[in-house]
Formats: C-alpha cells, sequence, structure tokens
C-alpha cells in the first residue's frame, strides 16, 4: 500500500513540475531565508527578497538543470549569487546616499528581529562585514549553514583548496577582531565542560 | 621535526573557534519563523511563478527571435511578383526622360529657348 502512495507521490511529482517546485520552496525556505540573512548582515527584510528572488530564478532555469548536479547545490549557488548582487547594490546605494544625502543614516539592520544578545549581534555582524567577501561566505556556509567543505566549494564554484584557505583565513581575522569576547566564551565553554 | 598543516589549527586555537562558532550561533541568527510565515512566503512565491514565466527575458527573447524570423521569411524570402519586368522597363523610361540634358530646347520655354540662343552667339 505504501509502495503504491509512494508511486502515485512520484508520478505526480513528475507530472506537475509546479507541484515539485512547491515541494521544494517549502523544504529549503526557511534554510534559504537563513543564509540569505546571515549573507546579508542580518537584513530580515532583504533575506526574504533574496530568498524568494532565488526560489523564482531556480524556477525560470529548472529547463537548465542538469541532474548530475545536486538540485539544493544549484539552488544554493542561485542564492549566494543573488545575496552577492544585493549587496553590491546595496554597496552604490549607500555610496550614492552618502553623496547627496549625507546626513542619512546608513544601513542598521534591525534589532527586534534577531535572537540573542543584541550588542553582542551587532559586534559579531561588524566582525563578519569586515571579511573579504569569500571569506565571509565561506564561513557562513561551512560553520553557520553545516555544509560540507566539497558542498561549499561546489555551491561557490570554488576549488576545495581555496575554500580551505579561506576558512583558515576567516577564522584567523575573526579571532583577532573578537579577541575579548573569544576568550570570555572559550573561558565559559571550558567552565561548562568541567 | 615536522611541519604543522596550516589548515588545521593548534588544540588551544580549535577550542577557541569552537567558543566562536557557537558565539554565531547562538548571538547571530534570525528570529524563527513562525508557521503563518512561511505559509506567505511559500503563496507569495508561487504567485509570482506564471508572471516570471510568462515575462521572463528568455521568453522576450524567444518571442522576439521567433517575430523577426518570420518577417524575414514573410517579405526578404518573397517571390518578385510576376509584372516586375514590365515595371522595370517603364521606370527606366521616365528616369530616361526626367535625365534628358537641360539645353534641349523642346523642353524650355520660349523665352528661355531665345535667351540660350543670343548666349550662343
Amino acid at each position: 500500500m505504501e509502495l503504491i502512495a509512494r508511486m502515485i507521490d512520484s508520478a505526480v511529482v513528475a507530472v506537475d513540475p509546479d507541484t515539485r517546485f512547491l515541494a521544494f520552496v517549502q523544504s529549503h525556505q526557511e534554510r534559504a531565508v537563513r543564509m540569505a540573512w546571515r549573507l546579508l548582515g542580518g537584513d530580515a527584510a532583504a533575506a526574504e527578497d533574496v530568498a524568494q528572488e532565488a526560489f523564482l530564478k531556480a524556477h525560470r532555469g529548472l529547463g537548465d538543470f542538469r541532474d548530475d548536479a545536486s538540485l539544493s547545490t544549484w539552488f544554493y549557488r542561485i542564492l549566494v549569487n543573488e545575496a552577492r548582487s544585493y549587496r553590491r547594490w546595496r554597496g552604490v546605494r549607500q555610496r550614492w546616499t552618502a553623496i547627496w544625502q549625507p546626513d542619512e543614516p546608513q544601513f542598521d539592520p534591525p534589532a527586534p528581529t534577531v535572537e540573542g544578545d543584541p550588542i553582542l549581534r551587532r559586534r559579531l555582524a561588524a566582525a563578519l562585514e569586515r571579511l573579504p567577501r569569500g571569506q565571509r561566505e565561506v564561513f557562513v556556509l561551512v560553520h553557520l549553514e553545516g555544509f560540507t567543505l566539497e558542498q561549499t566549494a561546489a555551491q561557490l564554484g570554488k576549488a576545495l583548496g581555496t575554500v580551505k584557505a579561506h576558512l583558515h583565513r576567516a577564522l584567523h581575522h575573526l579571532r583577532a577582531d573578537l579577541q575579548d569576547v573569544d576568550e570570555v566564551a572559550a573561558w565559559r565553554q571550558t567552565g561548562a565542560k568541567r | 621535526m615536522s611541519e604543522r598543516d596550516p589548515h588545521i589549527p593548534p588544540a588551544t586555537d580549535a577550542r577557541r573557534d569552537d567558543a566562536l562558532i557557537a558565539l554565531f550561533h547562538d548571538h547571530y541568527r534570525p528570529a524563527a519563523r513562525d508557521a503563518l510565515q512561511r505559509a506567505a512566503f511559500t503563496r507569495q512565491v508561487m504567485q509570482r511563478v506564471p508572471a516570471s514565466r510568462r515575462w521572463g527575458w528568455p521568453s522576450l527573447v524567444t518571442a522576439g527571435t521567433a517575430a523577426c524570423l518570420a518577417l524575414w521569411l514573410a517579405y526578404a524570402r518573397a517571390p518578385l511578383p510576376a509584372t516586375a519586368g514590365a515595371n522595370g522597363a517603364t521606370l527606366f523610361a521616365l528616369v530616361e526622360e526626367e535625365t534628358r540634358p537641360a539645353n534641349d530646347s523642346e523642353f524650355l520655354p520660349d523665352d528661355y529657348a531665345l535667351l540660350a540662343t543670343d548666349l550662343d552667339q
């Protein structure tokens, strides 16, 4: 009975691409929005927009999708590109705003939409923003989103060695930037383990 | 003494890295989205799907190329009409008549013909 139900499900999925796409959106949206949020420095509205655009681009490109690549790897690659594009435009907008309206406040993510200590969050976000793009992306994908080094390399279109080097440098920079916080956190973690 | 792999941090660094990453996990994450927000997100994406399918730039490019091809087939490759030879001959005669030399007195008013005679003398 279960086998028959599964066969019907797979037939529906095979016949109706929109049903397949809907299931894909439902299963990946949580991670997509969270990943966009982290890549965009904690801007919740922008994260939703970028995730939506990534899903729509994926839908448009489904015809070009090669089955030899994982669908999720392909999708997260689109998402990373969308986030990059959004950051570029935000940078351009900020520069123009700074030139024409110097009194306008710069981008500052809204605090109420986050969990944890808001002051510490600002420091972490600022440290992450100061990293070069490649290091920031690799750190978010590997350490915060839990992708493997191989998956990250595939998603970013980089060699495995480059990903490892970026990760090493990112941790080095973050340790230096957040030295005081890091030492306290390490001390706390050691204390908790005892 | 063997050299340490630069990609593998020493033990103390590894402990500090774990603490650092845990900090990011605890304090650098968005607020959890509820079922309503997730449903709204899915609805918005699915509502935008038909529009993206209709007006996506690949479909516009395809439609434009097809229109250009159809125009080319309709006009550039159309055979010449059967009366083209006759029409061409008529047009040639007209051009010849219009470009006849201006000093041909037959085509000039009388006074201009006289003036031309005076000048010749």
